[in-house]
């Protein structure tokens, strides 16, 4: 005879079910309750939880307590310094921005107080020389006009020695050349003598 | 082979369950069940006053150091039922019934937990002596004591909160006293507005101290009977192997093995879950009786 599974399984549950109804051998009720064993049990766990209670979980309900408090302490300060990092941080940035803000105002203001000197340098560069222009100008005028006068009253002087001369005798054609070159010869060396 | 039918699985898979005298003092008779709730208190006792000296040393400085080892494995565990199961229900009153929710939880998972080590196995084979051990929870005496422990607790707790909450609204000590009971009767119906509210009002309190006796009573038969449903289909499954030999079919011996193996896990699972949902519904229980408002 082959023995399936399912026989077995058979077999197992009317196993079960005739040793269940023979009351497991000692005519136990299973659900039946045993007031000295439930009282039993109820006297171990009150001694035990008064032990376990005093001695053990006070500890380490006092261990777990601190410990919880030190994680939470340590979880609030990491916090709060990173906040305060951050606010530094920004604080920082802040200040940098400002310290960049004036350092760029201040090159600007440099930069235009250079132009405004370099402007002004030159335009008293510019007058100084237009002064001096002038008075060049006036100094050559006031020599041409005293040299011209100089010339005037030489060639006045000239005429008058000349006239004296000619007064004097009469005057061969030679006597005009030589009396210009001498005239002139007369000029040019009171020019060098004036220089 | 007897000794083997004996280490796998009694002839009757209910022997595994039921609680067996093994020594009688008077009227009263010490079962194995007895024994192996003094083994899980004896377990605890050692375990968990190791831990607080550990916990005590780790704390001792400034900065605590985090537990490792055996310690943290414990640690995970209460720590979980502190945050998770205990603190959902009780808020502000966790740390005061957290003791008892501990010593609670690990009080069933201990005995759960020394259940599925075949121990009477063990002794039968080496002292010829059976059911010396057993597994404490499948027994309904022993779940029906922590369910009356659990019962006087969130009652008691429901009362006293009445207690200081009458000391709080300007009740003399003694007449908060002895209306806190009543009180705590009156606070476990459901604040209903009008004169329907009025008229449910007597129906809903008997309802609702009905199922103040109900609660235990499920979390007793719920604890039982998961233990006990679980034990019996091992020992029913086991009970296979050895019974089918003659029969010449190893191939269904190996399946009901195999069969158990899995079963094993579910129990292991069913261990922690059972211990879980005990505690679990014992804070909500807890809970409610203290801040019947939310």
């Amino acid at each position: 005879m082959r023995f399936s599974l399912r026989h077995a399984m058979i077999a197992t549950l009317c196993f079960s079910a005739v040793a269940f109804a023979s009351g497991g051998g000692e005519n136990v009720d299973p659900v039946s309750p045993d007031l000295w064993q439930a009282g039993f049990t109820i006297a171990v766990f009150l001694i035990l939880l008064f032990i376990l209670g005093k001695f053990a979980f006070k500890p380490i309900m006092k261990g777990l307590n601190d410990r919880e408090a030190f994680i939470t302490n340590a979880l609030r300060d990491a916090d709060e310094a990173s906040k305060k990092a951050q606010a530094q941080l920004a604080e920082y940035s802040q200040k940098l921005d400002q310290a960049r803000a004036e350092a760029t105002a201040i090159v600007e203001e440099g930069r235009r107080d250079a132009e405004v000197t370099k402007r002004s340098i030159h335009e008293e560069a510019r007058n100084e020389a237009d002064k001096m222009i002038e008075r060049a100008k006036r100094e050559i005028g006031i020599a041409r006009d005293s040299a011209v006068r100089e010339l005037c009253d030489l060639g006045a002087k000239l005429a008058t020695d000349a006239a004296s001369k000619i007064v004097g005798r009469e005057l061969s054609p030679s006597d005009h050349e030589r009396l210009i070159r001498e005239s002139i010869d007369e000029i040019s060396a009171q020019n060098a003598s004036r220089n | 082979m007897t000794h083997l039918t004996t280490l796998m699985a009694s002839a009757d898979p209910m022997t595994h369950v039921l609680p067996h005298e093994i020594a009688r003092f008077g009227p009263f008779s010490f079962t194995n069940h007895m024994l192996m709730l003094l083994i899980s208190a004896g377990l605890m006792l050692l375990i968990f006053p190791m831990l607080a000296r550990r916990y005590t040393a780790l704390s001792a400085g400034e900065r605590p150091s985090a537990p490792s080892g055996i310690l943290n494995f414990f640690e995970s565990i209460m720590n979980f039922i502190r945050k998770e199961v205990v603190y959902p229900s009780l808020h502000e009153h966790t740390d005061r019934f957290l003791p008892y929710l501990w010593t609670l939880f690990f009080f069933i998972l201990f005995n759960n937990l020394l259940g599925m080590i075949p121990m009477d196995a063990i002794s039968s084979a080496v002292f010829g002596k059976q059911h010396l051990f057993g597994t404490a929870t499948a027994g309904i005496s022993v779940t029906a004591g922590l369910a009356v422990i659990s019962f006087l607790v969130f009652h008691g707790a429901g009362v006293v909160a009445q207690y200081h909450h009458g000391v709080e609204h300007g009740k003399s000590a003694g007449a908060a006293f002895v209306m806190a009971p009543f009180s705590y009767l009156a606070s476990m119906v459901p604040a209903v507005p009008g004169i329907i509210g009025k008229l449910l009002f007597l129906p809903l309190l008997v309802l609702e101290f009905a199922l103040s006796f109900v609660k235990p009573f499920a979390l007793a038969i719920r604890l039982f009977a998961n233990m006990l449903a679980g034990h019996v289909v091992l020992a029913s499954l086991l009970a296979l192997a050895p019974a089918i030999r003659h029969m010449a079919d190893a191939g269904v011996a190996l399946p009901a093995v195999l069969g158990c193996a899995a079963l094993s896990c579910l129990e292991l699972f069913v261990a922690f879950l059972q211990a879980y949902i005990f505690v679990f519904l014992t804070s909500m229980f807890i809970g409610a009786a203290v801040s019947p408002d939310h």
